[in-house]
């Protein structure tokens, strides 16, 4: 019984809360509060279950969990839950972000309901995503979760310094609104967030649209869509995995598409900004694997150069960008987007070691970036500033804020001990033989990253403290919960990965299969 | 030819909707003259009560499936008529609860306001079945007779509604001048204007079938709104009362399509090759100039109004496909315009009751002064938009996945362009209900049957968007009579 209702259990937990929400009174802070944490609760416990109940041992089902409702037969659509394990650690990723983001949250007073609807909403479709089998719900769930972003960026966002200092404010909220490149507004980051994100999505909703039309089979279920590759004529089949490559990795965010989204974290309130640069980014990832890989295993062989490429620029550009930044969270911001072309890496390498290391970085970087995240919200909350130099000494006023983020900078950095340390040494070792320059590039990238993370470390706690930081505390109960849950998530993860590994490598390799025997079909049917 | 009209009880029948609805047009005038003691409001609920009436008629009709055809061919009742007829009455009585607050500002006939709504939905009923070439020009005039009145009804108060009428009433008669003009080339060069008829003499393509046709679609455009026939829309909408304007965008639109997927798709299916870029152009024509044009309006009205040129573009996208399938996705892509469209200009004539106001810039802080009309103006914006999970955004999947299996890819290439676009101007819209700060707190009140209509038409947003699944069949056991149209 539970088994069999599992991933709607996972998934529409906290889309119940936010309907539940709807009808309580959002004056009553504890009560909106506590449901949004019952929810996502509900829906953390389920997604732990689920990563003890998957069946990883040779011979199991790839895809477990399935639960099919018909939807609309004239469409050919069905309402298909399923898992492998690629989307299990993802689930689990999603599920404790948002249980995370509760409690980082738990401060916010004004129209606390709404912000929960939304966030509760933002996470729903977002596990919604990575539980689709069936190719229109995945994009069904993949647009719905780019519009809550504008919400909670806009509502609860906050400006960037030069936006404020802008005394013209006719001209700053009209014209400034659209043009203003120097000092964003909240609403400037939440709109070009939202336009280039339903940018990538049409774009990859045309490759998916001449996908079901091209294979004429009138449906949109993912398993059935498997295997018709050939169908497509060679340039038809390239054209559609490009456009499905690029409008998924818009939201990844891949150089040269990645403008959106360190202005984006930087405007957003912290939960945002931990689930969005924690889950939502992978999203990317996740659909290239799961629609371009799944269904065009012979063009992703084709192409898989390309992704090597771009990844290159991520790392570096991301990196060094990232080093001459002010603003707290736009470090982090570009740090994501840097380590985002690490995946990208070991997604272009495609051989098991290093494409379970993507999967598992995937989940590492989340609980990483969300402890950055986290802490550059509450130091934000606490001093109202996020620009580094301005700020110093905090270290002495914050001390647990300060020991956890020594373990987020070791997760981020990739020391042994956290999960991190194995992921990004699985991409390494797995795309060395085959792309020995960009993993000499990547090994460069993990020092720029050391890099800006300590001068950000050095300038947040150490050295003289500004007199007017007095007022400062350290972290509450809300805000230590979420912390140590992603400090024990990472470190114990990362001290046994084994679990992990082995759900990994029973989603990656049919995934791999699919793509060696194609193109060892199609090199023999030249041959022949 | 010799008419004999016998008309038989079985007959009648199949106009119950629409004799009911005469019948209830004049017992209103009746009351209204006769007894001018009787409140407005009562005359109000009245019509109302009456309209419950006709739709339980028409969803009792719908059940027992009674079809047929009258009058030698120019009445017809079937599956498809059905359909739009439901839709039109649904509108109506959406729109007369939105009307029994906005009316109070209107001091001389009322009364007639009523008779006046009625008598274009009757057009309308009857444009759903029209069968012929001459009853398609006699009923659209017809429906369109209502709306010269309605248009102009704030008169003195307001110049702008007398603008509009005077506009509407030029540019119509003058589209419908050229509609007739197109009419009797037709049949000049085929010798009928029955429509099955016409479809069963396989004409030829000649220079005067051709100018002909094109005549007609020019006075269909006009009725749809496409562009480039679109010109009258925006002044039209900004001037009209906004219930009005509300059932302007929707009512006459969805019966208008049935006469054009009838002439389309039956009558002169056989020309597709021909008709088809046509179609495309207009398409794409009004997707894009709505679109961009939207985003330079500073009243809501107006805004809408381009909104509603891009959205019919949309649904033309469905009809540029040619099958069935093409015919399935307009009529469902209908009912999710309908809901979101009619909601959004409900939440607007709620808005103005209190401040008299259309400008965007004063739906400031929405959210802060009135939590739930700003969420449900949130999701039928959103709806518009196509953003899942709402009703829209399914019809979009429906008109795109249409379009394409016809290899129309340079079709919804635009169309899907034209929804980012179309994205940011219902989010400047969302910035300013939940962003911005409020310049005024004063909470908006909204009266029981406002309520109504907001919330029905959130519900069918909503449902239609999660649970499309037996609109959709709706929609396609409805376009049976296009089934002999399937795609490559």
């Amino acid at each position: 019984m539970l088994d069999q209702h599992l991933l709607s259990i996972i998934l529409f937990a906290p889309f119940v809360g936010a309907v539940i929400l709807i009808f309580v009174n959002g004056e009553r802070l504890t009560v909106v509060r506590s449901i949004a944490a019952v929810s996502s609760g509900v829906s953390f416990a389920a997604s732990l279950y689920l990563l003890y109940a998957f069946r990883f041992a040779p011979g199991s089902a790839q895809f477990q969990f399935l639960e099919q409702y018909e939807w609309s037969t004239a469409l050919g659509i069905s309402f298909f839950l399923g898992v492998d394990g690629i989307s299990v650690p993802l689930v689990l990723a999603s599920s404790v972000l948002l249980f995370a983001g509760v409690f980082i949250s738990w401060h916010i007073e004004d129209r606390a309901r709404e912000f929960y609807i939304f966030l509760l909403i933002l996470a729903s479709a977002t596990i919604g995503v990575y539980v689709s089998l069936d190719l229109f719900f995945l994009y069904f769930f993949y647009e719905m979760s780019v519009l809550p972003m504008y919400m909670l960026l806009g509502v609860w966002g906050s400006h960037t310094k030069g936006y404020l200092e802008m005394k013209d404010t006719a001209k700053r909220d009209s014209v400034g609104f659209i043009f203003n490149f120097a000092s964003n507004s909240k609403e400037y980051a939440a709109m070009k967030l939202t336009l280039f994100l339903s940018a990538g999505a049409v774009v990859a909703l045309l490759g998916i649209l001449l996908t079901y039309v091209g294979t004429g089979l009138h449906t949109f279920n993912l398993i059935e869509l498997q295997g018709h590759e050939q169908q497509f004529t060679p340039w038809m089949r390239s054209a559609i995995w490009i456009l499905l490559f690029f409008g998924f990795a818009s939201i990844a965010p891949l150089w040269p598409m990645h403008s959106w989204s360190p202005v984006g974290h930087a405007a957003a309130p912290a939960a945002v900004s931990m689930l969005h640069a924690g889950v939502l980014m992978k999203l990317g990832h996740f659909s290239i694997l799961r629609v371009a890989y799944w269904l065009f295993p012979q063009t992703t062989k084709e192409w898989a150069f390309l992704i090597a490429i771009l990844c290159v620029f991520s790392i570096i550009y991301g990196g060094l960008v990232a080093f001459f930044q002010r603003d707290t969270k736009y470090v982090i911001g570009y740090s994501s987007s840097s380590h985002m072309g690490y995946i990208f890496l070991g997604m272009a390498a495609m051989n098991m070691i290093s494409l379970g290391g993507a999967v598992l970085y995937m989940f590492a970087h989340a609980l990483a970036t969300g402890m950055l995240f986290a802490m550059a919200g509450f130091v934000y909350d606490q001093t109202h500033t996020r620009d580094i130099p301005s700020l110093g000494g905090l270290g002495r006023k914050m001390p647990f804020i300060m020991g956890a983020f020594v373990v987020a900078l070791m997760a981020s950095v990739g020391l042994p001990g956290t999960v991190n340390f194995i992921g990004e040494l699985m991409i390494l070792a797995g795309s060395w033989e085959q792309y020995p320059v960009q993993t000499v590039i990547a090994v460069v990238g993990i020092a720029i990253t050391l890099a800006y993370l300590m001068r950000m470390f050095m300038g947040l706690f150490l050295g003289e403290m500004d007199p007017k930081w007095a007022h400062v505390r350290d972290a509450k109960w809300s805000d230590r919960l979420p912390l140590l849950i992603m400090i024990v998530g990472s470190l114990y993860f990362g001290l046994f990965p084994t679990q992990f590994i082995n759900v990994i490598s029973a989603g990656v390799q049919p995934l791999l299969e699919q793509i060696h025997q194609a193109g060892a079909v199609a090199s023999a049917g030249g041959g022949g | 030819m010799e008419f004999t009209l016998t008309i038989s009880a079985a007959d009648l029948l199949l106009m119950l909707p629409e004799l009911l609805l005469t019948g209830l047009v004049c017992l209103i005038l009746v009351l209204d003259f006769s007894f001018p003691k009787i409140g407005k409001g009562v005359l109000a609920w009245l019509t109302v009560a009456g309209f419950v009436g006709i739709l339980a008629s028409l969803v009792w009709m719908f059940a027992a499936g009674v079809h047929g055809t009258l009058f030698n061919n120019m009445f017809v009742l079937d599956a498809f008529a059905m359909f739009f007829k439901i839709v039109v009455v649904v509108a109506t009585l959406l729109v007369l609860l939105a009307s029994l607050d906005y009316i109070k500002r209107i001091y001389l006939f009322r009364g007639e306001y009523y008779v006046m709504v009625m008598l274009a939905s009757l057009g309308m009923l009857f444009m759903a079945s029209a069968n012929d070439l001459l009853s398609m020009f006699i009923t659209i005039e017809f429906a369109t007779f209502g709306f010269y009145i309605l248009v102009a009804y704030l008169r003195e108060d307001d110049l702008r509604s007398s603008e509009a009428g005077l506009k509407f009433f030029v540019l119509s008669v003058f589209t419908a001048a050229i509609m007739v003009f197109g009419i009797s080339l037709i049949y000049g060069e085929t010798g009928t204007i029955v429509f099955p008829e016409l479809a069963a003499s396989r004409p030829v393509l000649t220079g005067g079938l051709v100018i002909g046709f094109l005549c007609v679609l020019v006075g269909l455009g006009f009725k749809i709104g496409a562009a480039p026939f679109h010109n009258w829309i925006p002044d039209i909408y900004q001037g009209a009362p906004t219930p009005i304007t509300a059932y302007l965008s929707i009512a006459p639109k969805a019966a208008a399509f049935a006469i054009v997927l009838r002439i389309f798709f039956s009558t002169f299916g056989e020309f597709k090759p021909e008709w088809v870029w046509l179609v495309i152009g207009m398409a794409a024509l009004s997707m894009t100039y709505g679109n961009i044009v939207a985003i330079a309006q500073t009243d809501i009205k107006r805004l809408l109004a381009y909104s509603g040129i891009a959205q019919i573009g949309n649904i033309l996208i469905g009809l540029a496909a040619g099958t069935k399938m093409g015919s399935d996705s307009v009529l469902f892509y209908l009912l999710t315009y309908l809901v979101a469209n009619l909601g959004a200009f409900a939440i607007v004539i709620i808005f103005s009751n209190l401040t008299g106001s259309d400008r965007i810039e004063d739906y400031r802080g929405l959210g802060r002064r009135s939590p739930l009309l700003a969420a449900a103006m949130l999701v039928f914006l959103l709806s518009l938009a196509g953003v899942p999970p709402l009703a829209g955004f399914i019809g979009k999947i429906y008109v795109f996945a249409a379009a394409m299996r016809e290899g129309l890819v340079a079709l919804v290439i635009i169309g899907l362009i034209n929804i980012v676009i179309s994205m940011y101007y219902y989010l400047v819209i969302v910035k300013k209900i939940y962003i911005s700060e409020p310049t005024d707190r004063r909470p908006i009140p909204v009266s029981g049957p406002m309520k109504a209509v907001v919330f029905a038409t959130v519900a069918g947003t909503v449902v239609i968007g999660v649970y499309p699944k037996p609109f959709i069949e709706w929609a396609v056991a409805s376009t049976s009579l296009f089934s002999h149209l399937i795609g490559p």
